[in-house]
């Protein structure tokens, strides 16, 4: 009986009550101002990651009860929500440790200040560290060469370091700092740091939770006798992988510099395009134990502040252990995991970034991986590559359109062939039919059978390519390829037309420039393949029509998939077709940006005539 | 509640597939398509249904293990007949006889014996239209003599299929206008219309060679002009395909009363404004018997200007208008020149104006059948679809009083600007 009332409950109409989690709402438009002052500082400092990951979200934006089949990324709970977050502001005001690692029940030991005996903070970095069994740390005694000699030593880890600053550390403190020292020793390390190293970062720190996580990231500490603080220097430079071409979206025009694995060489790529005292990067920490360094980058006069802050408030909500990649965090803040559709825009090209970012998107860079993601992303955002902008627009506008070509016949071909070879023969020429029936002919299997096949073994050679070892992979990718569809219909399993269509629909797919939707589109393709063999055309309809509304209902970080044409709105100069630079006068208008004009009217100024007093001497 | 929504959501899906009727799945390798179907007078039932049906092994050119091309050791197509109370039922018993389903999905061309056309063809008409697999889009032809050798002789060597040459067929029309193409829709259309008369293309199979021909009017032939004078399964062709198509079947309701020559299928078609294109020859006004030939194409679609009188008698007023170029003067005369222009344009406009006024006289008198289409134009005199019911107009026909202008512009010359006498001997 329950059951029956349940089952009308879920076929009756009802109104949707829950509200959206996060929408980007139209209002900075309307009050630019006061969003402005809203805005948070907090990139001035770029080591400030602590207070940055501190603040909390705006209250007014307080999330809302998500959908109860929804995984609940935040609590679901509201109230609990709050307690919780009540709980970490109090313990930033108190302590300003990391409240990830205090939940995660580190040593307590992390949290005391910097000892004035020499001794005593030896024995306290051996403990955190776990010397002598851990060969990583180095600990070297020094003694500086002012007059009287003080004792001290520094702390450093072996591989993170570079060994020429270290050296000209060194050298400053123990060769040439032959000078007197004032008296009082509590005012040592102020007066190493500001006369003695000529070390460009060199900041100072009483607490060994900082020490800890500066000397984790390559800096080296020095410790002095009878000084309750450490001098820290930076001294970053391990061993990692150049600015590289990009392998995965190349372009022929545009620049062919992609992100390496380092944060602060992908941050300095993008800071080099957007050369601007407005953009903000602003550093948080994610994983209580790898700790990566994530780093969000915006315009602060364009970007949407609640955008910003919905970001930083959906990153430092995260609870994990480790965040290696950013595939790994762009899953924990994707606003519809569920779906196979992605929301989030990869990618690791800086040019493209930048374009984001100067339209008002936030950038999100995680320390470790060449991906950038860029927030919000609608769809039609996931099939450009920055080219078209490059190339000149006849040229982009073509090329979208065969993308958009392509992005159908990826998931759809196989589809529609099947519904029609079982259920409209009338469709085609009577010649193609013949064609196609004379070559299946000799085929012993059902055609959905036949086309399964082939597409798995298609998807095989995929993965099979990209997983084979080194100098052989490419060419055993190729000859297999062809040795197997030729191979396959001389045995007469397949006939030589589906060969030809699942080649198309392989590339189809590789046409489309965002490896994760491609990749979605892989799956969507197999759903078609049945849907097309059991009810045909019709069913291929239903199952379109699901799918137009699911993806519909996506939203990216407040923002619907699928605009400005899934909602409606200011449809802007760079969706499906690519009008002429000078027509692009508006950034897209659902990012809200604060400032949403992008170039005049008249962005070509030496079309309009002359000044009448001559026009200036330039 | 998780395990009820997904149970909902699987039936759901289950009454999609199970409610729609989407069973007609049917592989390509279970199926064989009938190209073409013909039917015959029977001899002792009511029909001899003869159907072509492909072999795609062969159109693929799998056969012989797909080495040598096609055509020596398989046919691209087979013909099968049998001798049945009705199309549909003639289908199922060949299917006794063919290991798979025999699908009219592809079915380009219908073809109906003169026999059987005379009979009357309604009823076929409409047991095939209510046949789900049946191709509207198929054309229809009524063939000279038997359906069946039509379909087994017809065997075009340029095509794979005879499927092509029937779609090329329709296309063809429009470049010469010698025939006409109509689909099964439209044919059975104007079968239940009340103010047109159908009419089909005429094909046929010609044995002979050459002998067909009739002297031309320098041979002291009667003054009628090729076209004029032959109809399908006449024309003195001779090669490797014997099918022809040439000339029209005029139908009165659904039979067969006459036939008209390909010329006047010209002419047919010009009152219809469905005329495309052609090559026209008519006698040199200044050198009879010499020809001069015009590349003729319809301008803009006739005026037509229908009047009823009280007693209603009806007089209906057709404007053609004609484009020509000019294409063979056969009399070496230089009409190039402009001061021809007029003279050669009214003498072709004559020409039409004869041969259209001809053609109407014939149906009028002899077919009784507006095959023109008349009645739509007329039908605005009439408020109501039972008074134009009433008004009989196709049994009133002969008596409407038809007359035909035609406008001629000659707008160019062809390639060429002037005729030059040829130098040298006398």
């Amino acid at each position: 009986m329950i059951n029956v009332k349940n089952l009308l409950k879920l076929i009756t109409y009802q109104e949707n009550s829950q509200r959206e989690g996060f929408v980007l709402e139209e209002t900075v438009h309307d009050h630019p101002k006061s969003a402005k002052g809203e805005s948070s500082p907090g990139g001035e400092d770029s080591h400030g990651q602590r207070e940055a990951q501190a603040e909390p979200a705006p209250q007014k934006k307080a999330p809302a009860v998500r959908r109860a089949f929804k995984k609940p990324i935040r609590p679901a709970d509201k109230a609990n929500h709050k307690q919780k977050k009540k709980e970490n502001g109090a313990a930033g005001e108190s302590q300003p440790a990391p409240t990830s690692s205090q939940t995660m029940g580190e040593p307590p030991i992390s949290n005391l200040s910097v000892s004035a005996s020499l001794a005593e903070n030896r024995k306290i970095i051996k403990k955190l560290y776990g010397l002598p069994a851990n060969k990583d740390i180095v600990v070297r005694d020094i003694v500086l060469g002012t007059s009287p000699a003080i004792d001290g030593f520094i702390v450093f880890i072996d591989g993170l370091v570079d060994k020429s600053i270290q050296n000209l550390l060194l050298q400053a403190l123990m060769l040439f700092a032959v000078r007197p020292v004032p008296a009082e020793r509590g005012q040592l390390a102020t007066y190493v740091k500001e006369k003695m190293l000529p070390g460009n970062q060199v900041v100072l720190k009483s607490r060994f939770n900082d020490i800890l996580n500066a000397v984790n990231y390559g800096d080296t500490a020095l410790f002095l006798e009878g000084c309750a603080e450490a001098v820290l220097v930076e001294t970053k430079g391990w061993e990692h992988r150049g600015v590289d071409l990009p392998t995965v979206e190349q372009v022929v025009r545009g620049p062919h510099e992609a992100f390496s694995e380092t944060l602060r060489t992908n941050t300095a790529l993008i800071r080099k395009i957007i050369k601007n005292e407005n953009l903000t990067t602003e550093l948080l920490t994610v994983g209580s134990r790898n700790r990566a360094l994530v780093a969000i980058m915006y315009q602060r006069d364009l970007a949407n502040p609640a955008l910003v802050a919905e970001v930083k408030r959906r990153i430092s909500s995260i609870k994990t252990d480790r965040i290696i990649d950013s595939g790994m965090l762009e899953e924990m803040i994707m606003d519809t995991p569920y779906n196979l559709t992605p929301t989030i825009l990869a990618t690791e090209r800086p040019d493209r970034v930048a374009s984001g970012i100067i339209d008002g998107r936030v950038a999100i860079i995680v320390d470790g991986s060449p991906y950038v993601l860029l927030v919000p992303a609608t769809m039609y955002e996931m099939l450009h590559t920055g080219e078209e902008l490059y190339s000149r627009w006849q040229l982009g506008t073509f090329i979208r359109l065969l993308r958009a070509l392509a992005f159908n016949l990826s998931f759809l071909l196989p589809g529609l062939y099947l519904a029609v070879v079982l259920f409209h023969h009338e469709m085609i020429p009577t010649e193609l039919l013949l064609a196609i029936a004379g070559n299946r002919e000799r085929v012993p299997l059902p055609s959905l059978v036949e086309v399964l096949l082939m597409e798995i073994s298609f998807e095989l050679i995929r993965e099979a390519g990209l997983r084979i070892p080194g100098a052989m992979g490419t060419t055993i990718g190729i000859v297999g390829a062809l040795v197997l569809g030729q191979a396959a219909v001389q045995a007469n399993i397949v006939s030589p037309v589906l060969v030809i269509l699942v080649a198309v629909t392989g590339l189809a797919g590789f046409a489309i420039p965002y490896y994760s939707l491609a990749f979605s589109l892989r799956i969507y393709r197999f759903y078609y393949i049945i849907l097309g063999a059991t009810l045909g055309f019709f069913g291929i309809a239903c199952g379109l029509f699901t799918q137009i509304v699911l993806t519909a209902n996506l939203k990216s970080f407040g923002v619907p998939y699928l605009a400005p044409i899934g909602p409606r709105t200011v449809p802007g100069a760079d969706v499906v077709t690519r009008l002429p630079l000078f027509f692009h006068e508006k950034r897209p208008d659902y990012l809200n940006p604060q400032d949403i004009t992008s170039q005049p009217d008249i962005a070509r100024g030496w079309l309009e005539p002359p000044a009448k007093d001559g026009g200036k001497d330039y | 509640m998780r395990a009820i929504k997904i149970f909902a959501l699987f039936l759901a899906v289950l009454a999609v597939v199970f409610l729609t009727g989407c069973f007609g799945s049917r592989e390509t390798d279970e199926t064989t398509y009938v190209l073409a179907m013909g039917l015959d007078k029977g001899e002792k039932d009511n029909l001899i249904l003869t159907v072509t049906i492909a072999n795609p092994k062969v159109i693929a050119g799998m056969a012989g293990g797909g080495g040598g091309g096609n055509g020596k050791g398989a046919e691209s197509f087979l013909t099968a007949s049998v001798e049945t109370l009705g199309p549909i039922t003639g289908l199922e018993q060949l299917n006794t006889a063919t290991s798979r389903h025999l699908s009219l999905l592809h079915t380009k061309a219908l073809v109906i014996s003169e026999e059987l056309a005379q009979e009357g063809i309604g009823k076929w008409f409409s047991t095939l239209s209510r046949y789900y697999e049946l191709r509207a889009t198929s054309f229809v032809f009524v063939c000279r003599g038997k359906a069946k050798d039509f379909l087994e002789k017809n065997k075009p060597p340029l095509e794979i299929s005879p499927t092509k040459q029937y779609e090329l067929i329709g296309s063809l029309s429009r470049a010469h206008g010698l025939y006409h193409d109509i689909t099964f829709k439209e044919f059975y259309e104007e079968l239940k219309s009340r103010s047109i008369q159908p009419s089909l293309p005429l094909a046929a199979i010609h044995e002979g060679g050459l002998e067909t021909a009739r002297p031309g009017v320098k041979q002291g032939g009667e003054l009628e002009l090729p076209l004029g004078k032959y109809i399908a399964g006449d024309i003195p062709i001779a090669g490797e395909n014997k099918a022809q198509f040439y000339g029209t079947a005029v139908f009165q309701k659904d039979k067969m009363v006459g036939t008209i020559s390909g010329e006047e299928t010209r002419f047919y078609l010009m009152l219809r404004g469905k005329f495309e294109t052609g090559f026209m020859n008519f006698l040199d006004p200044l050198s009879q018997p010499e020809t001069l030939a015009f590349l003729v194409h319809q301008a803009r679609s006739p005026k037509y200007v229908t009047r009823m009188s009280e007693d209603g008698s009806v007089t209906i007023d057709i404007d053609l208008y004609l484009e020509a170029e000019l294409a063979a003067m056969l009399s070496g005369i230089n009409y190039e020149s402009p001061e021809y222009k007029p003279f050669i344009e009214a003498a072709f406009s004559q020409y039409v104006q004869e041969g259209c006024q001809r053609l109407i006289q014939r149906t009028q008198e002899e077919f009784k059948a507006d095959i023109f289409g008349f009645g739509e134009q007329l039908k605005k005199h009439f408020w109501t679809v039972p008074s134009w019911t009433e008004y009989k107009w196709l049994e009133r026909y002969p008596e409407a009083q038809v007359n035909v202008t035609v406008h001629t512009r000659v707008r160019r010359t062809g390639l060429q600007l002037k005729t030059m006498p040829l130098e040298g001997g006398q």
